[in-house]
């Protein structure tokens, strides 16, 4: 009996859990998504306006991101610094696919943005900006959708997970 | 030998691989490195000039090579030196001066920028500390500092030399007192700034106005910083030789370069003539390959009389 109560417990949480973290992905995912989106602006500005080269650029915009995105900025800048590439997207693509892995950003996102590293130090004004608008219209649009996601199915998933374990347990009995 | 590891990481990978092995004689220092597609790699030193070859034959410099060279010595910001690349050539970090080759791209009929970049060819900046000191003597008349102008056709060492002449006078080396020296460095080759500060040695007296036309600069530097003595690096435009004159108005001592041969060749040029004719007292410094980078041929006032003369042997 006590051994069928610890097993009940168990399943339940674990399947609550699974149903937090389900939910909890896509927040980390929108919160990723968003300081990229910022990055991004910020570049956009500062090319556009100021011209600053990109080592110096990215590095002062790693102070001013978090997460994932401050720190490929910060490694993609002493890169850079260091000539340690023959090009800038090879840098670029190194660094976010490394970090990519360990991040809560989709396969997806990380073609955008690998997509975008090949454009970037283009002399093209319009093709850069071209570029960078491109990269913020699905940046965007995605955290739009997981937005609408969240609001419709953020309490279904903790709900699913502990109605699956319930089920489960039934199941089981 | 002088610290190439600078210039080096600025190429593709494997040319970088490549010359990091490349061994050079004792004293030998390299003062080109030219990359044109499709063709070897060709290098200047002081002593030679060749085709890098490996264990394959003459190394040739591909497409890839070029493109990937551009963007590096870019800092991968091509955007960022737009108005260098209309120029021709940009500065990097040490001084060392890159000059472009490649299709010119046009708007309203004067050069925007540059695309397919055929060639390539870096300056390795020379810093030769005491090349100036035997020369500091010959620039003072009456214990007052001259006007001076350095003239030599390219790659003679007129630069090497000005900025000697710049870290002497602003140590006090060969004068009787140190010198406050403006300088300014329109292509950052002069004193290589990085973050505000000078990578060559140009004195502790020297304040260097970076990355500004030579006319606003030097006036900039007037008003701003009293200096006794005022250095730039090429005089050439309208605008230049209009600042000068300025300056020379305002009792700032000049010294500048200048392209040119000889003395009958500078004077038929009419901005030079009009300069040196404004000129109280100074001194014209003719440079000459034939001792070596930055070695004085001939010295001659701006009243036409020859002060020094080199000679075979000499």
């Amino acid at each position: 009996m006590i051994i069928q109560g610890i097993g009940i417990i168990l399943i339940l949480s674990a399947t609550t859990l699974c149903g937090f973290a389900f939910a909890a992905r896509e927040k980390y995912r929108l919160k990723e998504l968003g300081e990229i989106e910022r990055g991004i602006l910020l570049m956009k500005n500062q090319i556009s306006y100021l011209g600053t080269p990109l080592t110096e650029l990215l590095e002062q915009i790693s102070w001013k991101t978090g997460g994932i995105t401050g720190q490929a900025f910060q490694e993609i800048s002493a890169k850079m610094a260091e000539r340690q590439g023959n090009s800038a997207e090879e840098i670029w693509e190194s660094i976010w696919l490394r970090l990519g892995k360990k991040s809560y950003l989709s396969a997806v996102d990380l073609e955008e943005l690998l997509a975008f590293g090949k454009t970037l130090g283009f002399i093209e004004k319009e093709q850069r900006e071209g570029s960078m608008d491109m990269l913020l219209h699905y940046l965007r649009e995605q955290q739009e959708s997981i937005k609408k996601r969240l609001e419709k199915n953020g309490k279904l998933y903790y709900s699913m997970g502990v109605l699956s374990g319930l089920l489960l347990v039934i199941t089981l009995l | 030998m002088q610290s190439l590891a600078e210039i080096y990481k600025l190429l593709p990978n494997d040319i970088e691989k490549r010359l990091k092995n490349e061994v050079f004689q004792r004293n030998e220092q390299i003062q080109e490195i030219r990359l044109r597609a499709n063709r070897p790699l060709y290098i200047k030193t002081n002593k030679r000039k060749y085709f890098f070859s490996d264990e394959n034959g003459a190394f040739m410099i591909t497409h890839r090579h070029m493109k990937e060279a551009v963007e590096k010595l870019g800092g991968y910001s091509l955007y960022a030196f737009e108005e260098e690349l209309k120029q021709g050539y940009l500065t990097v970090s040490g001084g060392h001066r890159v000059g472009f080759c490649g299709r010119a791209v046009l708007e309203e009929g004067s050069v925007k920028t540059l695309r397919q970049v055929s060639s390539l060819n870096i300056r390795v900046a020379g810093e030769i500390h005491g090349c100036a000191e035997s020369w500091i003597p010959y620039l003072f008349e009456n214990n007052r500092l001259c006007h001076t102008l350095i003239v030599s056709q390219p790659g003679c060492g007129k630069t090497t030399l000005l900025r000697d002449i710049i870290r002497c006078l602003s140590y006090g080396i060969g004068c009787e007192e140190m010198y406050t020296v403006g300088v300014v460095d329109e292509r950052g080759e002069l004193a290589a700034m990085k973050d505000g500060v000078p990578q060559m040695d140009i004195g502790p007296c020297t304040d260097v106005q970076e990355n500004c036309p030579k006319a606003e600069g030097m006036l900039f530097l007037l008003r701003s910083m009293t200096p006794e003595v005022i250095a730039v690096d090429e005089l050439g435009k309208e605008a230049d030789f209009l600042g000068v004159e300025e300056l020379l108005h305002a009792g700032v001592t000049l010294i500048s370069t200048i392209h040119g041969y000889d003395m009958d060749g500078i004077m038929r040029n009419k901005k030079i003539n009009r300069m040196l004719g404004e000129m109280e007292k100074g001194r014209i410094l003719f440079l000459s390959k034939k001792w070596g980078v930055g070695s004085v041929a001939e010295i001659w006032d701006t009243f036409g009389k020859k002060q020094y003369e080199r000679r075979d042997g000499a």
